[in-house]
């Protein structure tokens, strides 16, 4: 349990709670409180991975989500998580994680010759490499893959669950550092809804590591009562573990919480996950800053370090970063951290600072203490090897940063904590709109204008001492207060902190290489993608000017980090080498995600499986379910496709399912149907102009078949109407249509005719639908209803009438869409199940079979009655359809206009007609596209494609419908089916109508 | 042949799921039933016209034309939901069905049309400390008792699903509860996503009495 490098007592973490976890299969122990990387630290665990492109040993950089290097993967197989960063992995007894690298052992890594050809693998090395041939980049590219080492996806079905949360508050305050925290409770005293949300398992931000005193108390005693206060408010809700990871319009703002990832054990009733939608009136982005790097060369060593980080483990988590600690810098930060080590019993053996003789109150206090400090100096390299830093060298450069003057020996050291000051967390400032401006004297890139309710506090807009990031909370929290109309409640004091002195930065973005040939090594902007300064160089040489051109070419920014180490010093060197300012250069674009997001989060539950989509049943459906019927989607709806017995084949099941309705009588569930009541003395006229037939002399008791066209006179929608009383119709849609067609006819009613009295209902769900079909159709309808008169005369094809089953009201209407005499009754759908079980029963003597919707479209093939969406398709007039018959010319009608225009009347349009191959065994796949001649060569003219296809027990011949050119006149003549296979099948062209032309059998 | 074997079946009547599944503290969050006694309609007329229809003799008619929109209104024997300007559902007991049947077919001179769909939409009703969070899993609507409280109700989508969802009092316990009209069609489907969605809450499903 030996942790070398912990502190006897700094830290929050746990110490009465060892963990004992495994990294790269070696036993080791932290403590409750750690992440996986401080616990590394402690263990001196150095090197994390080898790196992506040069597969050189890296080691922990950070301390949070900027870490580009401590890449890990935890879990196996289906509970496999690739690339993570061990900086935000919570430990929990039994961790198991391993680096994500190339290479089996991460010592010895042959690849890592490559570091030995670097110069030949520059930026764009891959484009200018990999492009001949060009079909083998698939090839090159999955070599390329595996050799950098990216991680595995799961092997199996994420046993995880996800969710959503969708949230309104008055206020959302991302980040619970010290100006979130102020801001969040000056608006919550105010009476505002607050979101809280922080990114950490603790909230506090900075006040974490952090050894100030706040109005007198320790950081951590005042962080408690704020967050005490905060808690007691019924409308504020505190989120850790959540990152605010996109920042959309009307302050919408996407945030992540991880709700188990810290947890030992898996629980399925837990989500792993859960997506917090939030709608907010005003945002406040307390997001805190980034520590930024300076390059220089080597300066990928483990060990070398953000001093900001070494705080943190130091501070938080009770550990040493290393045991001989030397620091880079060109600002003040570094100093307090220095001193809190000298205090923890760290050894600090210098403060290599570039600004040439500091004197704020912190620098001399450090300069007290005895720590020494080189300051006008700067590390030009970093030496070591595979076990870690050893040694950086020192130097002098002259006064712009620009040219190296004078070799000035080396500092042994095993840890490297660098900074060149803070870089604000812009990124869902800008995500917002906002567009990020530098600010000279800082020296960093700061919010601009905001586009959106929001604004930025804190160390997010530049400010980094304590007291600023108070004022700026309280300012903040009475403006967001104000702006989501709240009246201002008790205003919290600015707590009292010490005020020292400080100097201000000195940027530097890169030392520059030494022409002293102090060391011949590379400097690294982005560590995780292995771009180099030179990268940005020979990008600038090749004529590259703008970042977000450079980005792309050399990778820059690219990781799963999204170079929030590297962007800025990339930008400021590219800046450099193209002579202007980086104020002029900008920064990139930052878009979402924040931090990675896991599909399973942007999914939610609607991951697989019952809860993937919306499912709709009929009332009839579990009769269907224990029958044993196999179902297919329409839409939402499940409708029974076919009902196999034993150990039917579909196709065995579907031939027996069209015998019996051709022959004697079949029950379809035809509930999914949409259905609109339409009611008014104005329902005649609305149907008029919906529809392309004519509608005001249809008698009440009777039904018509309509075809309804867009504006541009394509087919949209049919289906059968029956008028039901003077003033009252019931038009039927397809399954699919139901929702369109009533919005249509809405659109029309509200937008363009407001003066016609008439509304409209949807009735889809209130009946449920049982089609009977078949010769013995009648005689079963006869038993169900023995006192209505079933005789042609009595109730002829198209007819309707209302009745009554024992006291159910019901309506029955005589239409078929089989070609066979056929009935449909409609009851309320609340008896449709007992009322399809009776007719079952009434029906066995008939030998009734109940038929799925694949027997159906054989059933209409074979009569050539169209599929709207599937024999049309959005581009099928009436005219094609050979449908003239059905468009009236003496009366105006949606699409009216454009259907007469000429070229709707081209011959040469594609037409509705049905096809027999020679073979008649040999079924057309659905889509095969048509030539006109057999023999060839590609390219050749498409005329057509199969729309409909199938084997018609009946005619003992296979069929199909398809669209042809000119097709209606060429009954009769000769077309050519390519299949994918290669094949080249001929078939006749002929009248979509199969079987009973003349529809005695539907009309008997 | 004998009719008599026809019967009434809700849309959940075949619902086959754990009746009870406590959360992950051991507390029941969320209770869920279907209600099967109403009747429902949708009226559709000029809601300006028919206030003027209304007088002492016709409260009824009053009570659904001024009616706020986004609201509904609880009667003696009816509630009347706002659905749009010249929309709204009736639901009743299914013994004061007739209440609302007559009462339109006083209304002939005024163009109007009263469907039933009674038949049409499952009511689930859905109670307890966590209904409130069950729904905000799945709806982008505010249901913050600021923004949605007792009398209101929206048409929204609850899982995908368009769904009227009502806020209600129960008077006696002083608690907020919900119901949520749905087509009959997309019953099965939302109360397995309930169930789902209430699963670390812990839920109970309160049966009807045949």
């Amino acid at each position: 349990m030996t942790q070398m490098l912990r502190t006897p007592d700094a830290g929050h973490v746990k110490r009465t709670r060892p963990i004992s976890f495994t990294f790269n299969k070696r036993q080791y122990w932290g403590f409750e409180g750690d992440t996986l990387a401080s616990a590394l630290i402690a263990n001196n665990v150095r090197v994390i991975r080898r790196s992506f492109k040069f597969h050189r040993p890296r080691g922990i950089v950070g301390a949070w989500s900027e870490e580009p290097n401590a890449i890990v993967e935890i879990g196996a197989n289906n509970t496999r998580v690739p690339n993570l960063r061990a900086t935000q992995i919570e430990l929990y007894q039994g961790l198991v994680a391993h680096s994500v690298t190339p290479s089996k052992w991460l010592r010895f890594d042959t690849l890592a010759i490559s570091n030995v050809f670097s110069g030949l693998l520059p930026a764009g090395f891959y484009y200018k490499t990999f492009m001949w041939p060009k079909s083998f980049w698939h090839r090159y590219e999955k070599r390329i893959r595996r050799l950098a080492g990216l991680g595995y996806a799961p092997s199996g079905q994420d046993i995880d669950t996800y969710d959503k949360m969708h949230y309104f508050c008055d206020v959302l305050v991302v980040g619970g550092g010290p100006s979130g925290l102020i801001a969040a409770l000056t608006v919550a005293r105010s009476g505002g809804r607050v979101l809280l949300v922080d990114d950490q398992s603790e909230i506090g931000g900075s006040l974490l590591s952090k050894t100030e005193t706040i109005s007198g108390k320790l950081a951590k005693y005042w962080l408690k009562d704020v967050i005490t206060e905060l808690r007691s408010y019924p409308d504020v809700r505190l989120l850790k573990r959540a990152t605010a990871t996109g920042y959309y319009d009307h302050n919408f703002v996407v945030i992540n919480e991880r709700l188990t990832d810290h947890l030992e054990h898996h629980n399925e009733r837990l989500r792993r996950e859960r997506l917090w939608r939030v709608r907010a009136k005003e945002v406040i982005l307390a997001t805190g800053a980034i520590e930024r790097p300076i390059v220089f060369c080597s300066n990928d060593i483990p060990g070398v370090m953000l001093a900001s980080a070494i705080r943190i483990y130091l501070l938080r988590y009770g550990v040493l970063a290393g045991s001989k600690v030397a620091f880079f810098t060109n600002n003040d930060s570094v100093y307090h951290t220095a001193l809190s080590l000298v205090e923890s019993g760290g050894e600090v053996v210098g403060i290599v600072d570039i600004r040439k003789n500091p004197k704020s109150t912190i620098v001399e206090r450090a300069r007290s203490t005895g720590i020494p400090i080189y300051d006008d100096h700067v590390v030009v390299a970093a030496r070591g090897g595979f076990n870690g830093l050893k040694k950086v060298q020192l130097a002098r450069a002259n006064s712009q940063g620009d040219l190296i003057l004078t070799n000035k020996g080396e500092l042994k050291c095993d840890t490297l904590g660098v900074s060149g000051g803070w870089n604000p967390v812009v990124h869902l400032h800008a995500q917002s709109g906002g567009r990020p401006e530098y600010d000279q004297s800082a020296g960093m890139f700061v919010p601009g204008k905001s586009v959106q309710s929001e604004r930025s506090v804190g160390a997010a807009k530049g400010h980094i001492a304590l007291r600023e990031c108070f004022v700026d909370g309280v300012e903040a929290g009475k403006s967001a207060a104000l702006g989501a109309d709240l009246k201002l409640g008790q205003i919290p004091d600015i707590p009292f902190t010490i005020a020292e002195s400080s100097e201000a930065l000195k940027p530097m973005w890169e030392v520059p290489p030494s022409q002293l040939n102090l060391h011949n090594d590379k400097s690294f902007v982005d560590l995780q993608n292995d771009t180099t300064a030179s990268d940005l160089r020979l990008a600038v040489r090749e004529g590259y000017t703008a970042i977000e051109h450079v980005k792309r070419y050399t990778a820059l920014g690219f990781g799963t980090d999204q170079g929030k180490l590297g962007n800025i010093n990339g930008a400021g060197i590219v800046a450099k080498y193209l002579g202007v300012d980086i104020s002029e250069l900008g920064t990139t674009r930052f878009r979402p995600n924040y931090t990675p997001v896991t599909f399973g989060a942007i999914s939610g539950r609607s991951i697989g499986g019952y809860l993937f989509d919306p499912v709709r049943k009929s009332p009839i459906h579990e009769w269907h379910v224990m029958a044993g019927a196999a179902f297919e989607n329409v839409g939402q709806w499940k409708r029974p496709w076919y009902y196999p017995r034993d150990s039917e084949t579909m196709d065995d099941s579907v031939k027996r399912e069209c015998l019996a309705v051709r022959g004697g009588v079949g029950a379809l569930d035809a509930s999914t149907l949409g259905k609109i009541e339409i009611r008014g003395p104005d329902a005649s006229t609305l149907l008029n102009r919906l529809y392309t037939n004519s509608w005001s002399k249809l008698p009440v008791g009777r039904c018509r078949y309509g075809l309804m066209l867009g504006e541009d006179g394509m087919v949209m929608d049919d289906g059968v109407t029956a008028r039901i009383g003077d003033n009252h119709y019931l038009m039927t849609t397809t399954t699919g249509g139901a929702g369109p067609v009533l919005t249509w006819m809405e659109r029309w009613l509200q937008t363009e005719w407001p003066d016609l009295k008439v509304y409209l209902t949807s009735v889809t769900d209130q009946w449920a639908v049982v089609s009977l079909a078949g010769p013995d159709s009648r005689r079963l309808m006869a038993n169900l209803y023995p006192d209505l008169d079933f005789s042609e005369e009595v109730f002829p094809f198209m007819s309707v009438v209302s009745a009554s089953y024992v006291g159910v009201p019901s309506r029955i209407f005589r239409i078929s869409f089989s070609g066979e005499l056929g009935y449909e009754i409609n009851v309320p759908a609340n008896y449709g199940y007992s009322l399809w079980s009776t007719i079952m029963k009434f029906g066995e003597s008939l030998n009734i079979t109940p038929y799925g919707t694949e027997t159906m479209h054989i059933l209409r093939a074979e009569k050539g009655y169209i599929i709207v969406g599937q024999d049309t398709d959005g581009s099928v007039t009436p005219h094609d359809l050979g449908m003239d018959w059905i468009v009236s010319k003496n009366k105006d009608f949606i699409g009216k206009r454009s259907l007469f225009r000429e070229d709707m009347k081209r011959d040469n349009r594609k037409q509705f007609v049905g096809l027999e191959t020679d073979d008649p065994l040999l079924i057309l796949p659905e889509g095969a596209q048509l030539t006109n001649e057999q023999n060839r060569s590609i390219p050749v003219d498409m005329v057509g494609h199969v729309t409909s296809s199938y084997m018609s027990v009946e005619l003992n011949r296979s069929i199909a419908l398809a669209l042809v050119k000119g097709g209606i006149k060429r009954h009769g003549g000769k077309v050519y089916a390519h299949l994918i296979d290669g094949r080249i099948v001929p078939a006749t062209i002929r009248s979509p109508n199969f079987y009973d032309p003349k529809n005695k059998r539907q009309e008997a | 042949m004998t009719n008599n074997n026809i019967y009434i079946q809700s849309s959940l009547a075949e619902f086959v799921v754990p009746r009870e599944a406590l959360g992950i503290d051991g507390s029941c969050g969320v209770e869920m039933q279907e209600i099967t006694e109403k009747v429902q309609f949708n009226l559709r007329c000029d809601m300006s016209m028919l206030a003027r229809s209304s007088n002492h003799a016709e409260p009824f008619f009053g009570s659904i034309a001024e009616l706020s929109s986004n609201r509904f209104s609880v009667h003696a024997d009816y509630e009347c939901y706002w659905l749009g300007p010249d929309e709204r559902l009736l639901v009743a007991r299914r013994d004061k069905s007739n209440l609302i049947t007559q009462a339109c077919s006083r209304l002939h001179l005024l163009h109007h049309a009263l469907t039933d769909l009674s038949d049409a939409q499952t009511i689930i009703q859905l109670s307890g400390e966590e209904a409130q969070t069950i729904l905000m899993h799945g709806s982008m609507f505010d249901f913050h008792q600021q923004s949605f409280t007792t009398e209101m109700c929206a048409q929204t989508l609850l899982a995908g699903v368009p769904t009227l969802i009502s806020c209600h009092t129960d008077t006696k316990l002083g608690l907020l509860f919900y119901r949520l009209y749905i087509r009959r069609s997309y019953a099965d489907y939302l109360s397995l996503w309930l169930i789902d969605a209430a699963s670390e809450v812990g839920f109970r499903i309160v049966l009807n009495e045949s």
